[in-house]
């Protein structure tokens, strides 16, 4: 049975990627503009590479190729980055990102999961409060201000971690703290919430009715039913951490995807937007339907039908 | 007590032994002499074969990689790959000598390779029209002329021939540039697209060759072993680093990590220069706002535009020295013509000291009110109008980012503002700039533009003014100017040209399709143990080349 849901999922997944690889096409094509635009380039050679290119043909002829292409896992070369194929461009940076992204979403989870139960049970309190205060912060501040002040302050002040680049362990710290804290703050707001909503539940009562201790109703019944509403942000949440932010990755010279996703659509690089545009969406598909799996798995009573 | 080492100890105590003499004989090493800089530009380089060029940020890592006929030293032009040449009487012929070196895979340089790169240039590269004085150049990118009679040609191994349309002063400058490298066509044909796009798709024949490039980290280049010049070479390695964010460079070069640093403000560079850190130069280039006489095909619009009285009023109450002197604290130089006063117009002799006759003349280093007023009143009359508000809208196209008030586009706009136009921003970044300022759009109606030179002559901030070009979106056709360009070109009396060049400035002042603004001021700061930085004012700014660190 799982395996019907696994084929299914495939399907639309299969087709909102169609969709979605369509819609970009047209869309793209409609902001006015040449690549190859710029101060010295003599109109021939501007000819010369829009044929080389392909970009002369006809709008729906171009979009077979791109479809046909596709099929063959070949997005194409990127317009701005002369030669370079968009797969590898997209192969080189992504693992930089994901590493990051999971370093920054394991910190999210495990600080904003902690911060969310611990405020929830001390409610009212002072380190509730305090709690409440460090999520706002954490939500508001933008990342490039809170970048340049870890990187100035530890970097340079310090000088206990590493200014920049992506070396070695320590030169992870900043940027995956930077990176975590709007997440974290997220989580933290969503369990709190979540963990006081469930506290009125009926099983919560019933649970205490039958002797159970407060440390045992907290880990076995109200956290585990707390976490369901988090799954439902960690999909888009992992997708989006994953795929590298453009400010964390500017400030500290990370080579991942973050600043492609700019300088891309800056430059209209078609192929190149194309393809993160494609990733960017099959990844986050890939997120979504992990995140259903494992609600199926976890909780008995949602059936995969 | 008697002090007993037991086996432990003894172990201990003989391998502590083994360690220190070691240490001791280990001659202390010679650290590599290793230069480290941002990559310039703060953006990845996508492809460093010398005929892609498109930015001098590429130009910083191929000038080092490849050589080619000359080369800048500093003001001066040296010998490079070429150890002598010729230049024939009239100006035309230029006969080059090549010394026997190698590629770095060990094939020999020879002048064919010159003359596949030219050709390439001209068929291939989209910036070709700065070597249209090549003849035949323009014909052949045009696709009217064979490339096989384009006026570069190789009769023998080691002699390169290049015939020019006109005596063209700046030529050999000009070759300096990476631009005018040689190339392998043999390894072009090999690789196609990826040629350039890895360090082992190219050969190189630079004081330093290609070693590692990640390209979107850092590139690598370890010195060449086989150049000709290697003695003169002291650095070890050159790394560049992608730091897309300038205050990262700054924190890094703070940390004592990072050997170059470009100041983003005037103060920052006053705290380096208090510590004997900041190295001043003549950079080049121009700042300016260009009005389009086409007016977007509207027909009001392209009157107020073209009427030279509109350029001056707007001109006139521009306080360009107060925006130096206040906002920019001395970092830049008030523009009242094109071309900067340090540009060199012919051996030992700069612009400024032959232009000085226009300076202020048709535009003035601090506003002027009272004249202003006087043109005003004319734009009124000769648009049939009363009042400045009964003038059409009009857009303000700028690439600059309108909160930065250390640039010029916010201080623009409020002038034009307080005189009463209705002047919108139209901000683009990136390409959509170039696509909204450039033919065949040019969709804006005043922009704020500039020009960055590549040569050192008066005739790169003029050339592209002409009716024929293209280029920047220019609107202006006027055929008195094209003849004095013309003539210029053909002058072989160097002071002769240089008074034609004047004449030509004096007229674009007067009545050109642009207002100057401002012209910059280079400024760079170094670690102390950067010995022999050189500093260009056209093409790449630094030259690294001969640097060396003393620790």
């Amino acid at each position: 049975m799982l395996l019907r849901y696994i084929a299914r999922r495939l399907v639309i997944a299969i087709v909102a990627i169609y969709v979605l690889a369509t819609i970009t096409f047209f869309l793209m094509r409609l902001v006015p503009g040449d690549p190859f635009a710029g101060p010295r380039v003599a109109p021939e050679i501007r000819q010369a590479l829009r044929e080389h290119y392909g970009l002369n043909l006809p709008l729906i002829q171009q979009y077979g190729i791109f479809l046909w292409n596709l099929l063959h896992g070949d997005l194409g070369l990127s317009l701005s980055s002369r030669g370079h194929p968009v797969t590898d461009i997209i192969l080189q940076a992504a693992p930089v990102s994901f590493d990051l992204g999971i370093r920054a979403m394991i910190l999210s989870i495990s600080a904003g999961l902690f911060f969310g139960i611990v405020a929830a049970l001390h409610r009212g309190t002072a380190l509730d409060y305090l709690t409440v205060v460090l999520v706002l912060i954490g939500i508001s501040i933008p990342s490039f201000v809170l970048a340049g002040i870890l990187q100035y302050y530890l970097g340079v002040y310090f000088k206990v971690l590493p200014i920049a680049r992506y070396e070695n362990f320590q030169s992870t710290i900043m940027p995956a703290f930077a990176l975590s804290l709007g997440t974290m703050a997220t989580i933290a707001r969503y369990m709190r919430s979540s963990m006081l909503e469930v506290v009125h539940a009926d099983y919560i009562k019933t649970a205490y009715a039958k002797g159970l201790t407060a440390r045992q109703v907290v880990w076995r019944h109200q956290v585990r039913n707390a976490l369901f509403p988090i799954l439902t942000i960690l999909g888009p949440a992992v997708a989006n951490v994953l795929t590298g932010s453009f400010v964390v990755e500017t400030v500290f010279a990370i080579p991942g995807l973050g600043r492609y996703f700019v300088t891309a659509m800056q430059n209209l690089d078609y192929t190149l937007v194309m393809g993160m545009t494609i990733f960017f969406g099959a990844f986050l598909i890939l997120m979504n339907f992990l995140v259903d799996v494992a609600y199926g798995l976890i909780d008995p009573r949602i059936r995969l039908a | 007590m008697t002090f007993h080492l037991s086996s432990k100890g003894m172990l201990a105590a003989g391998l502590l032994a083994v360690a220190l003499g070691t240490t001791a004989f280990t001659a202390p090493a010679f650290a590599d002499k290793v230069l480290t800089m941002a990559v310039p530009g703060n953006q990845a380089l996508d492809n460093l074969d010398p005929r892609t060029l498109l930015t001098t940020n590429h130009q910083a890592v191929q000038m080092a990689i490849f050589d080619s006929l000359v080369r800048s030293k500093g003001s001066d032009i040296v010998p490079a790959a070429a150890e002598k040449w010729e230049i024939s009487d009239d100006g035309k012929t230029y006969t080059f000598r090549l010394r026997d070196t190698k590629w770095s895979d060990g094939k020999p340089v020879v002048a064919q390779d010159f003359v596949d790169a030219f050709v390439r240039m001209f068929v291939n590269s989209p910036a070709s029209s700065i070597y249209d004085a090549i003849q035949n150049g323009a014909e052949v990118r045009g696709k009217k002329a064979d490339p096989s009679t384009l006026g570069v040609k190789a009769p023998d191994d080691k002699t390169l021939v290049i015939t020019l349309t006109g005596p063209t002063p700046y030529f050999l400058g000009l070759l300096t540039s990476a631009y005018a490298a040689p190339s392998r066509q043999d390894l072009i044909n090999k690789e196609g697209d990826k040629y350039g796009t890895t360090a082992d798709s190219m050969a190189y024949n630079g004081p330093f060759v290609l070693s590692s490039w990640s390209n979107q980290d850092k590139i690598v280049l370890k010195k060449n072993p086989n150049y000709w010049d290697a003695a003169n070479i002291k650095l070890d390695e050159v790394d560049f680093e992608l730091l897309p964010d300038p205050s990262t460079q700054r924190n890094l070069f703070d940390n004592k990590q990072l050997d170059v640093y470009v100041p983003q403000t005037e103060s920052e560079a006053k705290t380096y220069e208090g510590a004997g850190e900041l190295i001043r130069y003549n950079k080049g280039g121009l700042r300016d706002i260009t009005y389009n006489h086409l007016g977007q095909g509207d027909a009001t619009k392209a009157k107020l535009l073209s009427d030279p009285n509109f350029a001056k009023w707007i001109s006139y109450s521009l306080d360009r020295q107060g925006f130096v002197d206040k906002v920019l604290e001395g970092n830049g130089i008030a523009a009242t013509v094109q071309t900067p006063a340090a540009t060199s117009v012919y051996p030992g002799t700069t612009w400024g000291e032959v232009d000085q006759a226009n300076v202020g003349k048709y535009n003035p280093l601090t506003a002027d009110p009272a004249k202003a007023d006087e043109y005003k009143a004319k734009v009124l009359a000769d648009m049939g109008v009363t009042t400045v508000d009964q003038l059409p809208p009009l857009t303000l196209l700028t690439s600059e980012d309108p909160s930065n008030t250390k640039l010029m586009t916010p201080y623009v706009l409020s002038i034009m503002t307080n005189l009463g136009l209705k002047v919108t921003l139209n901000q683009q970044t990136g390409n959509q700039y170039w696509n909204t300022l450039l033919y065949p759009a040019r969709a804006y109606d005043i922009a704020i533009a500039g020009w960055g030179p590549d040569y050192d002559d008066p005739y790169t901030y003029m050339q592209y003014w002409q009716t024929s070009s293209q280029d920047m979106g220019t609107t202006f056709n006027n055929a008195d100017y094209d003849a004095l360009l013309t003539k210029a070109n053909n002058t072989t009396d160097l002071k002769a040209r240089a008074a034609i060049l004047v004449q030509a400035e004096a007229l674009f002042s007067d009545i050109g399709t642009s207002t100057p603004l401002l012209h910059y001021k280079g400024e760079v700061a170094v670690q102390p143990w950067v010995k022999n930085m050189m500093t260009s004012s056209f093409g790449v700014s630094l030259n690294y080349i001969w640097v060396d660190i003393q620790k």
